[in-house]
């Protein structure tokens, strides 16, 4: 017989000395008060009387004593909660623990968190492994990890859980549930219990994947106010200025008040009260003019006990103008009018002849109509080559092109919308569009069904873009999307080199500078952080979200860490709120006041000392 | 015993039980008792035909000359009455609180005190298993001191054994007298023979049976280990009050059995609770008789 709560060696180690004490205290009970009287045959007479009911009598004490011990015994089970091993057991257990932020809401009114009563319990099924029986133990995050493989040895599986801690992300059901695929192994009988915050149906693809995983869902209500974006940019009307772009959202399920505070490197900048309903959300913006290479905080206050996503980081990049070389045949107003109306751009217009890719020092170069060699570094956009290159092979003519799809999520096209961009209905100049064949390096950004449009390629030191159309052959210069993609590329342009960027999300290899010797990175605590070497190149990645900063030949270069999981952010839909479905399980708290064995310790306590007390009292026995 | 047992406050108690005694008894003639014995006192008692031999004094010589027979007239023989106390000193007279033997000792003084006024003969007998201390023949009341001082003295002795005590004391006093036993009578052996001992030997007999209130009801309960204050032997018992009521019923029997028997014998009876004013119990006494021919 295994125990859930207990293990068997401590289950025995505290019934034992309880017993022990409930036989020594019922001994006590037993020494009875010596009463002197002058003249015992009278009494005697008594005796004989009552010689008949002894043997019940000592029978009723013994039954006494045999229901103390039953009591105690019980009250041992029901705290252990024993399980029977039977043969019907698996022998392989995968035990995933969710490590995922909203891990570490706290969990009632003491100071544990979600992720402490999940490894309570895991601890438990530790404990309670039968003999022959294996364990892995796996911590389901972004990404998933296996922190112990199978094994039976319980004291490896413990110290893995003594060292387990809630991240900041959340979790990777992909990876996950491809993990534990390959994990498991159903024909051999393989279990999997899943200790999360979520039940079955707030971990659907596990739950859908794995139809006969225990799911045991911890974690009560609670209500949760958020940043679920944060960022700051140039402004786009106002080029000298930075934009701050906030998002507070209320997860709760009660109107909450609070205020945002937006510091720049530890001073108050900005201030914005806020009032939201349930499931509400409110943007913030702030513009600023005072803002260049700074460290910006964005911090919410508000009455809530989960305050771990309350604060977002972001690192200001440097207040330069963006140089830009426009390389065309005539002049091009839709192209350089549009560069130069943007006041970051300093653009400086050449005609192919005099292009020398060795004397471009520019941060933008845009090819139109040409094709000619690039420069070591920066960001070369091709517009409209009208043959293949040795940097990019053009396919056939595109008959009638639109643009189908693109990739909103890129940074380059982040706001950008190309539907129904028309392309001139000009045969000669649809005769231009054509198809533009990928390498392996490349990614396409926009597509014409099967044909791209739009191609990526990133380089160590520069990057190549391509559209195999001209924009004054479209209307994309009348369309808002033109200005904001320029207004992308500039930023793409400035954030190059690494370390311009606002911000990162977490559990992301980060490219260090290269060329700065080799660099030192410390966390938000002031911690060293690993680097590792990559041909040639050097990475970190950060786990917590804060300001994290790098350091090689006397310069220092921030980095802003931010984590924005809304799913996780959602604490009001806890546990119990949720209808289980066969196979789940919520345990709540066992802190909670309403734990029938804390009832029952109370009981048997009253009841101990009330029969204690009352025993010489009594006027009856 | 403690010594404040006889007090200036128990010696003022002692003249007004006597002045008590003697206004209770008022015109009953206090200095002599007069004894079955026919002698030669003053007090005519009867008349009985002459025998040869007879003293000739003693002829009524008016009843002669009427009658013409020799009568002689008879006297009844003055003498001193003994005043025995038995006073029992074994230890089951120890249980209690207060004690039974701290109001025996005081009825023992007080009845001593008066006998002495009386101009009796008193003596004080201590025993348990048998007499081991004894006070003979006081007479005089400045005697009473030495009674108070024995009686301090008194202490816890063995294993009450009536009929030997009995026995004893017959063997030691061949003159007759009153004999005034205070006890609480717990003897296993019985107390029957001892009493109908004394009173063959035509000895006058009163007894003064002292009952403690934790005899009488007692107020403990639950599991209790009974010990007996002579014996020492234990015994375990859980006490309810059906068990309770039937030792009441069972000490009830015990004390009227014992009355029973003294009225059955002609012989005094009186029972006290040993925690009722010792002069109460005096008083009881001499309304029962005690010490009044």
């Amino acid at each position: 017989m295994n125990f859930t709560n207990l293990s068997p060696a401590l289950f025995w180690s505290a019934l034992l000395p309880l017993a022990a004490a409930v036989i020594i205290l019922y001994i006590l009970k037993l020494r009875r008060r010596t009463y002197v009287v002058p003249f015992s045959p009278l009494w005697e007479q008594l005796f004989r009387q009552k010689e008949t009911t002894d043997l019940f009598k000592r029978l009723r004490q013994w039954l006494s004593l045999a229901l103390q011990l039953l009591f105690l015994t019980l009250l041992m089970l029901a705290w252990a909660r024993p399980t029977i091993q039977t043969f019907k057991d698996p022998p392989y257990l995968i035990l995933a623990v969710d490590v995922s932020a909203s891990m570490s809401a706290p969990e009632g009114e003491g100071d544990r968190t979600r992720l402490e009563l999940a490894l309570q319990e895991a601890g438990a099924r530790v404990e309670q492994m039968a003999d022959g029986q294996r364990m892995l133990l796996l911590a389901a995050g972004n990404p998933p990890r296996v922190l112990v493989p199978f094994t039976d040895e319980k004291a490896t599986l413990r110290q893995a859980l003594r060292e387990l801690q809630p991240g900041e992300s959340d979790i990777d059901w992909k990876a996950t549930v491809k993990l534990v695929r390959a994990l498991c192994d159903s024909e051999r009988g393989d279990q999997i219990v899943f200790l999360s915050d979520r039940t079955r149906v707030k971990a659907r693809p596990l739950g859908e994947e794995f139809p006969d995983a225990l799911f045991l869902a911890f974690g009560r209500p609670l209500d949760n106010v958020a940043i679920v974006d944060f960022n700051a940019r140039r402004n786009f009307a106002h080029p000298a200025d930075f934009q701050i772009l906030a998002r507070i959202r209320n997860f709760g399920r009660e109107k909450t008040s609070g205020t945002l505070r937006i510091r720049k490197n530890g001073q108050l900048l900005e201030v914005a009260d806020w009032t939201l309903g349930p499931s509400e959300e409110a943007p913030f913006s702030f513009k600023n003019s005072s803002l260049a290479s700074d460290l910006l905080v964005a911090e919410v206050e508000c009455a809530e006990a989960f305050r771990k996503d309350n604060h977002a980081f972001a690192v200001l990049p440097e207040k330069r103008k963006i140089h830009a070389l426009l390389v065309t045949e005539a002049n091009n107003l839709f192209l350089e009018a549009a560069l130069r109306v943007n006041s970051h751009f300093e653009v400086t217009r050449l005609p192919p002849a005099s292009y020398n890719p060795a004397a471009v020092h520019h941060d933008l170069v845009l090819f139109n109509g040409c094709a000619l060699e690039p420069g070591e570094r920066g960001i070369y956009l091709y517009l409209g080559p009208e043959q293949s290159s040795p940097w990019w092979t053009l396919g056939h003519a595109i008959s009638n092109p639109i643009v189908s799809d693109w990739d909103e999520k890129h940074p380059l096209l982040r706001w950008v919308a190309f539907k129904d961009v028309n392309f001139f209905a000009d045969p000669s100049t649809h005769a231009r569009v054509r198809s533009i064949l990928l390498t392996p390096k490349d990614l396409a950004l926009a597509r014409c069904f099967e044909d791209v449009l739009l191609a990526l390629r990133e380089e160590e030191k520069r990057t190549l873009l391509c559209a195999s159309f001209r924009v004054e052959e479209t209307d994309l210069p009348l369309r808002i999307a033109f200005p904001i993609f320029l207004a992308n590329l500039g930023s793409l342009a400035l954030g190059h080199p690494p370390g311009a960027q606002t911000h990162y999300p977490l559990n992301e290899w980060i490219e260090l500078p290269a060329d700065e010797g080799d660099p030192a990175v410390t966390d938000p605590s002031g911690q060293p952080v690993a680097v590792l070497s990559s041909q040639g190149k050097k990475y970190f990645q950060a786990r917590e979200r804060g300001l994290y900063a790098s350091m090689a030949g006397g310069k220092t270069h921030p980095y802003a860490f931010n984590a924005f999981y809304p799913e996780e952010y959602d604490l009001a839909a806890g546990a119990e709120e949720t209808p289980s479905p066969e196979a789940s399980k919520v345990v709540s708290s066992p802190t909670g006041g309403s734990a029938p064995w804390k009832i029952a310790v109370i009981f048997f306590l009253l009841a101990s000392t009330a029969e204690w007390w009352a025993y010489h009292r009594r006027i009856t026995v | 015993m403690p010594q404040q047992l006889f007090d200036e406050d128990f010696l003022k108690k002692l003249e007004y039980l006597y002045l008590v005694s003697r206004k209770i008894f008022a015109g009953e003639r206090r200095l002599e008792r007069r004894s079955k014995k026919i002698g030669s006192g003053i007090e005519f008692a009867d008349y009985r035909n002459y025998s040869p031999g007879d003293d000739f004094r003693t002829i009524d010589w008016k009843a002669y000359g009427r009658f013409e027979r020799l009568f002689l007239r008879l006297y009844e023989e003055e003498e001193d009455l003994s005043i025995h106390f038995l006073l029992d000193a074994s230890p089951s007279m120890y249980v209690g609180s207060p004690p039974k033997v701290e109001p025996a000792l005081k009825i023992v003084a007080a009845l001593a005190y008066v006998g002495l006024c009386n101009l009796d003969r008193v003596n004080i007998h201590v025993c348990s298993s048998e007499i081991h201390h004894s006070l003979r023949q006081a007479k005089r009341r400045g005697e009473i001191f030495n009674i108070f001082r024995l009686l301090q003295s008194v202490q816890p002795g063995g294993l009450t054994r009536l009929e030997r005590v009995a026995a004893q004391f017959l063997s030691q006093n061949r003159k007759r007298g009153l004999v005034i036993w205070i006890s609480d009578f717990y003897d296993y052996q019985g107390y029957e023979a001892a009493v109908k001992q004394i009173r063959y030997h035509h000895f006058e007999c009163f007894l003064i049976h002292l009952v403690s209130p934790e005899e009488l009801e007692p107020s403990v309960t639950g599991d209790i280990s009974l010990l007996d204050s002579e014996t020492q032997k234990r015994r375990d018992l859980t006490l309810t009050p059906s068990i309770l009521a039937r030792y009441q019923k069972l000490f009830r029997a015990h004390c009227d059995q014992l009355e029973s028997f003294c009225y059955a014998n002609e012989v005094g009876y009186l029972r006290g609770n040993s925690t009722s004013p010792f002069e109460d119990l005096v008083l009881k006494a001499f309304r029962k008789g005690l010490l009044v021919q």
